[in-house]
């Protein structure tokens, strides 16, 4: 097939150029990307390269020349139509594509990359299964062995975690430690029961077990009903009228994890101010242009992570029995969210992995879960750090309680516009106040200090911090 | 209302709907009266109408025809039964040049409030004659409608309509799937009659099929990698040709899946339709899968003619790669 | 059908309506699915046709007669008793008759269709019926095997043969046969032992393991051995079946082997009762057009939902395996049907009971004593007499006893019961184990003054040296 090589646009806005050599000679063999001339622009000299395997057949531009972006520099022979010995093969090629073409003609495989391309009995396959087939890929075919595996990963992660919802029944049940009614129970809620603690004599299985594995507890139905008129009633005391408010759940046991974090942890609370005023025009340049409702804190969440990197017991644990300090490798931070029912501190799990436009996501998924309380006791579990932002309903500085058994929390206040002295001039600067509570038997003043340093000099030059992540 | 019901539990329900609300009209047919039918279509309707509304006949089937066409002409609203749809030729004369004809040759005076039942179309291994799909001689014998329900609830809601109609229908019920699935017959649902039902939507092919074909489409639909979309006619004649017109409009090809021999069955006049309204929309010729130019045979050769799913699968499949 | 062959369309498709399977055919409607339940030949099956029901009313009936032996000691003289053994078959007849038709009724109400006649499989979606006059298909998307199992046949004693019958025709006899020879020392066995010996009957029992009953411990089959003669005459034990002689007058005898020498009985009739397969019924339903496997002991293997190797079909009851049991069927049929209707149901029980209708009664579930020791160091046993029970004493019913079985933790892990109320006590036990129960458990729950189940609390204060009513 004859070739007919054309001028490239090789960008910042050149339309035209002077031709200034050839480093081949007609009748030679090129290998497509090959550099087989050289041309001038205003810019610079630009390398030309070749735009296929072939053969040189003719010179259209010489040297001197000026060519305008697209008008034929070079006829070539590509490899299609030299004479070879493979020459007997050719019409079956040109066939293959002449009918792969057709084929893609006819239009039932679509190239659109974001569209969902599967058999019907995949589709229906995968409704019963209830996943969303968009999950495992778009663009490009879904055959039903793919579906099948995807299912097979999901489940079995699913049933570590406890939450699968179909009649498939994980696990062995019998011999399991636990009366009919409760064995039931357990499978209506996709439990394995071998795997749940039980807290009845030798160990039984009871009902309470199994709820509280599903991340219910038999009063949380209760407490949906009591979320909006808690039990109060008025008595006479000795000294006056006082009136009675009965505390849920939620607030008994904040209030007996704040009690153990602050009767074992010897809590000091680092302040300091930053000046987000970068960070406030870095927001505000992108968050239109993102689906998802971008406020800072995936940024404070991604600056902790940095910071982290050269402060990692800040990400740790206390482990009282062996004295050791277990540093996480894995970044889970629990941001403190405030529900009718009371402080609830949903887990963003990924802070490393998850880009900001991802952390938003999340944030935004769990806050809503927690305030409808649909959110499981796994999803609040486990999380390695805490961001507390006091500062959205108002104040500045403050002392917050450590996540036992975490070692910090980083409390925020409200991002606001004060005057700074800046180089001797007082101008008006956004700043924020950073309260860092931390465990003294695990980091020193002076660690903290330098922590939270590097966890303002990221806020305060965000545009650096990013290239970091 | 609604409860679980096959395609002849749909006939009877309707059936004893009908008695019950126009006192008109009447139940009759071969072995229909005390026997119930003998595929119980009218099980236990004599019982609760009496003999006077729901009876037997002997075996003439012009007779049974003839003698309706004189009861509705003096005001009643026969719906006899033609055991099977290969016996309605014998009554051809009187469905055609009688029934068809009586308002036209009255000038609008006299009607023909009959609807005839009939089971038809093949699959169940029988005789000669019991396995016809006659629809393409009705179709062509102007003044009838022809209306061939697809599932129960189209069974029960059309035969109640056609019943309700002032002129002459041809109710053929395709007894292959007469106990194949239950589904949800809702009662009080609306079903307009000569409108036809999009059985699933699709953007590649519009594949139209009706009776016992409607479920061979759907499994060829989901065995091709393509998306089809399936359309019922429902009524055979008059025929809705705007739903299937937008519909290949949309998709570009189209192809007919009939029972009957494919020389004159319904699918040719389907096919020419699409010409004259649609052909610079189509990417291909329209496609018939149907039975062969044969009479239907007796059942050792049986699976041979009768349209499968893998036949509609290939028809299928050229229609796309055209 | 009159002329043609058309295939109805089914959500579950049962085959074989015994007790697993009419409850899978009932449970699957009550639970929304549009079932057709096929069976053969009687609905009830084995179980209330020729199995457990009318064997336990002619045990009814024959307690009756032996009973009134001892009316004397109460004070009670009936004077000569006739026994017109044709009219209890009748009365046990209109019993099955009317059990029968009560599920019938059951099964209408339900709207599940009954068909009568044999089902074969075409695939893993379809099976075809033949009944008298017609044969169609019938297509489901799930479909559950319960045919049960049929009586081992010996070599040299096929059923066919004069005089050789099975655990089913023993039941239908029209007269008390004089003598009469069981082969085999099983339940089945020893059952027909009890109903015949009480109305008279010299029965002899040919076994070949070293004692009868050998599924339950030695001192249960000791204890009903020293209560009763029934269970002590004429047993022979080490003696294999060989074939069957006629004497002139057509009567069969029995030829077996013991030990070497050659052993011959002579009785009325010869009852092969040496256990049950399954697989020449599973031969029958053309399996092989289907991912179902069957396994070398002749079953369907399930899993804990009853499902098969294949995904559309479930099995249950005999079919799939030990103990071949009804109890288990119906529990079986319930979950299968269950499972097809997408309920999170599986068979996850720990025990089931066995019961025996000797006289008196056994009854066991959970671990024996011999079992439990080899699986614990320390256990905690105890046992009550029957003749400590004043509720026995007012029946005059006395024999037997209650055994619990415990481990240190006083854990329950077994009850063996043998009396004359073994069969229902048995139901109490049962549930404790299976509720993870402990001794005080039960101890401490109020039973009823006087009953039977008194000496299961009993017991269990035994098993803790705390006895009241026993030493």
């Amino acid at each position: 097939m004859v070739l007919e090589f054309e001028f490239p646009d090789t960008g910042e806005g050149v339309t035209e150029g002077k031709f200034l050599d050839w480093k081949i000679d007609e009748g030679d063999e090129v290998e497509e990307d090959q550099v087989i001339a050289e041309a001038e622009t205003d810019k610079a000299v630009v390398e030309i390269p070749a735009p296929a395997n072939g053969v040189v057949r003719k010179f259209r531009a010489s040297p001197g020349d000026k060519v305008e972006v697209g008008q034929v520099i070079l006829e070539m022979e590509t490899e299609e139509n030299v004479e070879t010995d493979e020459s007997e093969e050719e019409p079956e090629e040109v066939e293959e594509e002449e009918t792969s073409e057709e084929a893609s003609d006819t239009g039932f495989s679509s190239t659109d990359s974001g569209d969902v391309l599967a058999l019907p009995k995949v589709r229906k396959l995968a409704e019963e299964k209830g996943i969303d087939l968009a999950d495992i890929k778009t663009g490009e075919r879904i055959t039903e062995e793919e579906l099948i595996e995807y299912a097979e990963n999901e489940s079995s992660e699913a049933s570590e975690e406890g939450s699968s919802t179909d009649s498939e029944v994980p696990g062995e049940s019998r011999g399991s430690n636990a009366s009919p009614s409760v064995r039931r129970l357990a499978r209506e809620k996709g439990l394995d029961i071998s795997q749940i603690e039980g807290s009845g004599r030798g160990g039984e299985v009871l009902r309470s077990d199994v709820l509280e594995a599903a991340g219910e507890t038999e009063s949380s139905e209760k407490e949906q009903k009591e979320r909006h008129s808690q039990e109060t009633h008025t008595v006479e005391s000795d000294s006056g009228e006082v009136e009675r408010v009965e505390m849920n759940s939620v607030k008994k046991m904040t209030g007996s994890k704040m009690e153990k974090a602050k009767f074992s942890a010897p809590h000091v609370t680092h302040m300091d101010t930053a000046d987000v005023s970068k960070l406030v025009q870095l927001r505000e340049s992108v968050k239109d242009d993102i689906s998802e409702h971008l406020t800072y804190l995936p940024f404070v969440m991604k600056a902790c992570y940095v910071a982290m990197q050269d402060h990692p017991n800040l990400n740790a644990e206390l482990d009282e029995e062996s004295d050791e300090i277990v540093r996480k490798k894995y970044y889970d931070f629990n941001i403190a969210v405030d529900t009718d029912r009371g402080l609830l501190v949903p887990k963003i799990e990924g802070v490393d992995e998850k880009n900001l436009v991802e952390l938003a996501s999340s944030i935004s998924d769990l806050v809503d879960k927690a305030q409808s309380g649909d959110i499981s006791a796994q999803e609040m579990q486990g999380g390695t750090f805490s961001i507390t932002n006091i500062g959205a309903i108002g104040g500045e500085g403050f002392t917050p309680i450590i996540n036992y058994p975490q070692v910090a929390i980083l409390g925020l206040g409200k991002i606001q516009e004060s005057a700074e002295v800046v180089d001797g001039e007082v101008e008006v600067r956004n700043t924020v106040k950073l309260s860092l509570s931390y465990d003294h038997r695990v980091i020193d003043g002076a660690e903290a200090a330098r922590f939270m340093n590097d966890v303002i000099e990221n806020l305060e030059e965000p545009e650096e911090m990013l290239m970091e992540i | 209302m609604s409860e679980e019901m096959n395609v002849v539990e749909a006939v009877n329900a309707a059936l004893e709907d009908e008695l019950e609300n126009d006192e008109d009209v009447l139940v009759y047919g071969e072995d229909v009266g005390e026997d119930g039918g003998v595929f119980r279509a009218s099980e236990g309707l004599q019982e609760e109408f009496g003999r006077e509304r729901v009876f037997s006949t002997p075996l003439a089937e012009s007779g049974i025809i003839g003698t309706g066409v004189g009861m509705a002409l003096k005001g009643m609203r026969p719906v006899p039964e033609i055991q099977f749809s290969g016996f309605l030729y014998l009554a051809f004369h009187q469905i055609k040049e009688h029934a068809a004809r009586f308002r036209m040759r009255s000038r609008g005076d006299l009607e023909v409030p009959m609807t005839i039942r009939a089971p038809y179309g093949g699959g169940i291994s029988a005789l000669e004659h019991h396995q016809e799909s006659p629809e393409s001689f009705f179709a062509h014998a102007e003044g009838l409608h022809v209306v061939i329900p697809s599932t129960p609830q189209d069974t029960y809601s059309l035969l109640r309509k056609s019943i309700q109609l002032d002129d002459p229908v041809v109710f053929l019920e395709p007894k292959q799937i007469y106990r194949a699935f239950k589904e949800e017959v809702d009662r009080e649902k609306d079903v307009e009659l000569e409108k036809a039902r999009i059985v699933q939507e699709g953007s590649d092919a519009t594949l139209i099929a009706w009776g016992a074909m409607v479920r061979v489409a759907e499994e060829a639909a989901q065995e091709i990698d393509a998306d089809i979309e399936i359309v019922d006619p429902r009524t055979i004649y008059p025929t809705d040709f705007e739903t299937i017109i937008d519909s290949v409009k949309k998709t570009g090809r189209a192809m007919v899946l009939h029972e009957a021999p494919k020389t004159s069955g319904f699918g040719a006049e389907i096919a020419s339709r699409i010409n004259e309204e649609a052909i610079l929309d189509l990417e291909a010729p329209v496609k018939r899968v149907t039975g062969p130019d044969v009479p239907y045979p007796l059942y050792r050769l049986e699976d041979y003619y009768m349209p499968n799913s893998e036949r509609a699968v290939e028809g299928l499949e050229e229609l796309l790669e055209f | 059908m009159v002329v043609g062959d058309i295939t109805t369309g089914a959500d579950l498709v049962v085959i074989g309506a015994g007790p697993g399977g009419y409850t899978a055919a009932i449970r699957g409607a009550q639970k929304g699915l549009d079932v057709v339940l096929v069976e053969k030949e009687k609905v009830g099956g084995v179980c209330l046709n020729h199995g457990c029901i009318p064997a336990k009313a002619l045990i009814h009936a024959a307690g009756f007669r032996k009973d009134m032996d001892h009316w004397d000691e109460i004070g009670i003289h009936p004077g000569d008793v006739e026994v017109h053994f044709d009219e209890v078959q009748e009365w046990k007849d209109k019993a099955v008759e009317r059990l029968d038709n009560g599920i019938l009724n059951i099964l209408d109400h339900h709207g599940v269709e009954y068909m009568e006649g044999t089902a074969r499989f075409l695939d893993s979606n379809t099976i075809r019926v033949e009944e008298e006059h017609n044969a169609e298909n019938v297509e489901f998307d799930k479909a559950i095997i319960a045919t049960g199992s049929q009586p081992i046949e010996i070599p040299g004693l096929e059923f066919e043969k004069d005089g050789v019958i099975s655990s089913r025709e023993v039941l239908e006899l029209d007269e008390v046969p004089d003598e009469i020879v069981v082969v085999g020392g099983g339940y089945i066995g020893m059952e027909a032992v009890t109903k015949f010996c009480k109305f008279g009957s010299n029965v002899k029992v040919v076994e070949a393991r070293d004692r009868v009953l050998g599924m339950f411990e030695e001192e249960i089959v000791n204890s009903i051995q020293e209560t009763s003669d029934m269970y002590n005459d004429e047993i022979y034990t080490n003696a294999m079946a060989d074939s069957v002689e006629y004497k002139d007058d057509g009567k069969p005898v029995l030829v077996a082997d013991q030990e070497g020498e050659e052993l011959k009985l002579e009785g009325d009739h010869i009852l092969v009762a040496a256990g049950r397969e399954t697989r020449p019924v599973l031969e029958n339903l053309s399996l092989e057009n289907t991912d179902v496997d069957i396994n070398d002991d002749g079953f369907i293997e399930t899993d804990e939902q009853m499902k098969t190797s294949d995904d559309s079909i479930f099995c249950i009851g005999d079919a799939a395996g030990e103990p071949l049991l009804a109890h288990k069927a119906y529990r079986e049929g319930r979950v299968a049907a269950e499972v097809a209707a997408g309920k999170p149901a599986a068979f996850d029980n720990q025990y089931i009971p066995a019961v025996m209708y000797t006289d008196p009664e056994v009854a066991t579930v959970g671990l024996n004593e011999t079992e439990a020791r080899e699986e614990y160091d320390e256990l905690l046993v105890g046992r009550f007499p029957m003749s400590a029970s004043g509720r026995a004493l007012s029946v005059n019913k006395t024999s037997g006893y209650v055994k619990v079985i415990a481990d240190n933790d006083e854990k329950l892990l077994g009850v063996q019961i043998v009396g004359e109320r073994a069969s229902d006590m048995i139901a109490e036990a049962t549930l404790a184990l299976e509720m993870n129960a402990y001794l005080d458990d039960i101890a401490n729950t109020i039973h009823a003054h006087p009953t039977f189940p008194e000496a299961l609390a009993d017991a269990c204060e035994a098993a803790k040296d705390e006895s009241i009513h026993s030493y």
